[in-house]
Parts: structure tokens; C-alpha cells; sequence
């Protein structure tokens, strides 16, 4: 283990996650046993116990959502401290195999998150929580992304030692279709960095606001809440395509005059 | 007041992007890199090797005594002071002249390329040592814990190949700049994207705003 503030973070934030998904996810779990076959008293009982579950979930999936933020930009500190690493995947070369699945799982957790914690937001918003049941399930789903997620993290910063690495140009060599995907966006042509947090963005925005839509058929108050909800959603979406947009155009042209490169 | 939390949070998350970006965009030209295979020049390794190409006065950096020859590929015409890797300043730096791509001087004969990057493919491997007893110590050790301006704290491989600089540098000229720039394919592909998730929010954006229409 490489122990700098960002990985005591990571790993801080690994332990805090797993503990809480446990108590969750058993919560979860009566929740939804329950819920099937309860009176309207036990109605009542099951949404105080939701409304506990749903702000422990609001806390993992922030802290989760945190911590995908952060797994790039520890990742790019420890570059000076893995001998031969002059981008992030000597990094994940250090850190192999589970720092490659870690990044993949990263890649997605924004989105999938992102579903539970809209349809948790218009479920708080509509009367009588319709969704409780559904989000308890959803919840269930998530765990075992959940776990792999915050394991991974603890495994991946757990394992990394100062070993030597080889550099990325080695397998991004001049034969390559591609330059090396750190190398581009995190150094080269950081611009990039703009166009794929806006582009992925936007993409997650329209994710969302399809899961919402696929709950709307229940009716009753869920149906305006989860309509404003989505044109909100997909505003945002536009605007973030837009971002994308304006950004790509200075980052293809940064690219093009590559001669300021001094590599 | 709902409203302009989701705005701020908007703004947090557009000024978190474009922050990231300029920081990285300025630690990036901030500091110099490698010109052959484009890792972080650190200080220590800019004191090693002090290198100028003659024909602009422009001068070179390279984080290696491999991409130092390396470089030779853009830049046939160079002037080089080396510092010894175990020595640092404690020995005098070996000058070397590159005239038209080949070697025309080194200051001490004795002088050796010590490439383990030919075993570990990495950089970090690489040494150069001024004689045999350097080249010893150096295979031991890996590098010198009392010299301030070892670049590379690790240990070499086993039997690292130890060349002299003139075989050396027809080598790693031919091996050259690893650096090219992404293709137009590659840029076209970047573009293409771009537009399909511009068109994506604006379907979404006009056809999801509309309540579905229930089924009768």
C-alpha cells in the first residue's frame, strides 16, 4: 500500500461504504419481503423503516459517487510515486488486475447510481411513496455492484506497491489506431477531459429520465412529479451536450496544431 | 430555492470540469516533459543531463540516458552533459557531441549506457555510468542513496546490458520519437461522437418532455 492523503481517502471511504451497505442492504431485503402482503398500518411502519434505508443509501451512493470523482485524481498523484509511470496506466499496471476492473466498474457507477437516487428524489416528492417497494428491490440489485465497487478500491489501493513499471508507449506505440487514452485526455489534450465529463453527462441525464418514464404508468401524483423531473433531466442533458460540444471544438483544434507538444 | 440549488449544483459541476481541465492543462505545459517518450522531467533529472541541440540553441530534455539518445532521431545535432549515476556531481560530467545523427566525441572513453529498459521496457532502468567500477556499483545497487541527484530510486535488472555510446545511439535513433499524434481518423471518430450526443439530448430533450401517451 502507497499511503498519501488520497489513498488514506479511498481507503477511508472503502471501509465506510462496505459497513453501511451491509446494514442497508439486510433493511432492504425486510422491506421488501414485507411489503407485498402489509396492511395499511404495517404500510405505515415499512415507510418510516424506507425513509431511514433511503437517507443510509442517499449517504453510500454520495460517498460512492465521491470516491469515483477521487479515483481519477488519486490515480494521477501516484504517478511520480511508481517508478516508470508516466501516466495513469502505470498506475493501473502497478495495481493489475484489480485496478483495471476498479476503472470499468468506475466508468458505470455514475449512471447506474444515478437511477436509484432520481427515482428515490420523486418518490420523496409523491404521496404515499409508490416506488418504496420498487427502490428497495432496485436497492437489492445494487449490491452486488456496490460491494464489487468498494472492494475493488480497498484491493486496488491495498495492493499497489512502488514496483517498476513499464511506460505506456510501449503498448500505445506508433503502430497503434489510438494514442494512449490517459496520456490524451489527462495530459495532451485536457480539454477532453470537459467533452467526456459533459458528454457523459448528458447520456446519464437521458438514462434517467428513461427509468423515471418507466415508472410513470403508475399514475396518480408520480405522473407530474416525475414529468417535471424528467424535463428538468433532460434540459440538463441538452445543456451538457452542448458544454461537450463547445469544448470539443477547442480540444480538436489544440490536437491539430500538436506541434506545442513536447512529446 | 429548489431551483437555484439545482442551478448551483450545475455550476459547482461545471466549474469542477473546467477546473480540472485548466490544472492539468497548466501542470501539463508547466512543467517540462520528456521529448522521446514523454515522462514528467523532474528536476533531479534535468541537472543530470544538460542537453542542447546546436543547430537552434534550443535546449533538450530527456529523463533517461536512452531518450537522451533517443532525441537524436528529431534532433541530429546535439551537445550533451552527462552526470555519472553513481557519482552525480561528485565526478565531471561527460560531454558528448552528436554531429549529423552519429557520435563524434565522448569525453571519457570509459563511458558506458547502462540500458536496462532492453530487459523491463521502462526508463527507469536506464543508467549511465563513467566506468566499470560505476557500472559495478550501479548493477549492486541500482542507484546511490548518497547522491542527491539520482533520478530513479529502483534497482536494475540482472546482467543489464552495459553499451558504449556510439552503439548505443544507432540503436535508439533508429527506435526514435514514440510520440505521434492522434490520427484524423481518430479525430473525425471524436467528432462523429460529439454529434450523436448532441443529437441524443435534442431528441431527448423534445420527445421526453412529452407525458407518454397511454394506451386506451
Amino acid at each position: 500500500m502507497i499511503w498519501t492523503p488520497l489513498t488514506t481517502i479511498m481507503t477511508v471511504l472503502g471501509i465506510f461504504g462496505l459497513a453501511l451497505m451491509l446494514f442497508s442492504a439486510t433493511k432492504a431485503f425486510s422491506i421488501t419481503r414485507k411489503s407485498g402482503h402489509a396492511s395499511l398500518e404495517e404500510k405505515y411502519v415499512l415507510e418510516k423503516e424506507y425513509y431511514l434505508l433511503s437517507t443510509v443509501v442517499w449517504i453510500i451512493l454520495a460517498s460512492r459517487l465521491v470516491a469515483s470523482g477521487l479515483f481519477w485524481a488519486t490515480n494521477e498523484s501516484l504517478i511520480a510515486l511508481i517508478p516508470g509511470a508516466m501516466c495513469q496506466f502505470g498506475v493501473y499496471q502497478a495495481g493489475s488486475p484489480y485496478s483495471w476492473i476498479d476503472q470499468g466498474i468506475k466508468l458505470m457507477v455514475v449512471l447506474v447510481y444515478g437511477i436509484w437516487l432520481v427515482l428515490d428524489f420523486i418518490n420523496r416528492r409523491t404521496k404515499g411513496s409508490p416506488l418504496l417497494a420498487s427502490l428497495s428491490r432496485l436497492f437489492i440489485l445494487m449490491t452486488p455492484l456496490l460491494f464489487i465497487d468498494t472492494a475493488l478500491d480497498l484491493l486496488f489501493y491495498g495492493s499497489l506497491e512502488p514496483v517498476t513499471v513499464p511506460c505506456c508507449r510501449i503498448v500505445f506505440d506508433q503502430t497503434s489506431a489510438v494514442p494512449c487514452p490517459y496520456c490524451f485526455v489527462f495530459h495532451d489534450a485536457p480539454l477532453f477531459l470537459v467533452v467526456v465529463a459533459s458528454y457523459g453527462l448528458s447520456i446519464a441525464a437521458v438514462v434517467w429520465s428513461l427509468a423515471i418514464r418507466h415508472y410513470l404508468k403508475i399514475g396518480g401524483d408520480l405522473e407530474s412529479v416525475g414529468m417535471a423531473a424528467i424535463r428538468r433531466l433532460v434540459t440538463f442533458s441538452l445543456i451538457f451536450a452542448v458544454i461537450g460540444t463547445i469544448a470539443l471544438v477547442p480540444a480538436i483544434l489544440q490536437v491539430i496544431g500538436a506541434g506545442v507538444f513536447v512529446h | 430555492m429548489r431551483n437555484v440549488v439545482i442551478a448551483g449544483v450545475f455550476v459547482v459541476v461545471a466549474l469542477v470540469m473546467l477546473g480540472s481541465s485548466g490544472y492539468l492543462y497548466y501542470q501539463y505545459y508547466g512543467q517540462p516533459r520528456c521529448e522521446a517518450c514523454g515522462m514528467i522531467v523532474t528536476s533531479e533529472m534535468a541537472e543530470n543531463m544538460y542537453l542542447i541541440d546546436t543547430n537552434t540553441n534550443q535546449r533538450l530534455y530527456s529523463c533517461c540516458a536512452g531518450c537522451m539518445l533517443r532525441l537524436a532521431a528529431a534532433h541530429p545535432n546535439m551537445h550533451l552533459e552527462v552526470l555519472d549515476s553513481w557519482y552525480g556531481t561528485a565526478a565531471p560530467a561527460t560531454v558528448i557531441e552528436i554531429r549529423n545523427g552519429s557520435v563524434v566525441s565522448v569525453s571519457v572513453d570509459t563511458a558506458r549506457i547502462m540500458l536496462g529498459s532492453k530487459l523491463t521496457n521502462s526508463c527507469v532502468s536506464n543508467r549511465f555510468a563513467i566506468n566499470a567500477t560505476s557500472a559495478q556499483f550501479l548493477q549492486t545497487n541500482g542507484y546511490n542513496p548518497s547522491n542527491p541527484l539520482s533520478p530513479f530510486k529502483t534497482t536494475l535488472p540482472d546482467n543489464t546490458p552495459l553499451v558504449n555510446v556510439s552503439a548505443a545511439l544507432t540503436a535508439l535513433k533508429a527506435k526514435g520519437i514514440s510520440y505521434v499524434p492522434p490520427s484524423a481518423a481518430f479525430l473525425i471518430g471524436a467528432a462523429t461522437a460529439g454529434i450523436a450526443v448532441l443529437a441524443i439530448g435534442l431528441v431527448a430533450w423534445k420527445k421526453l418532455s412529452v407525458p407518454p401517451v397511454r394506451k386506451t
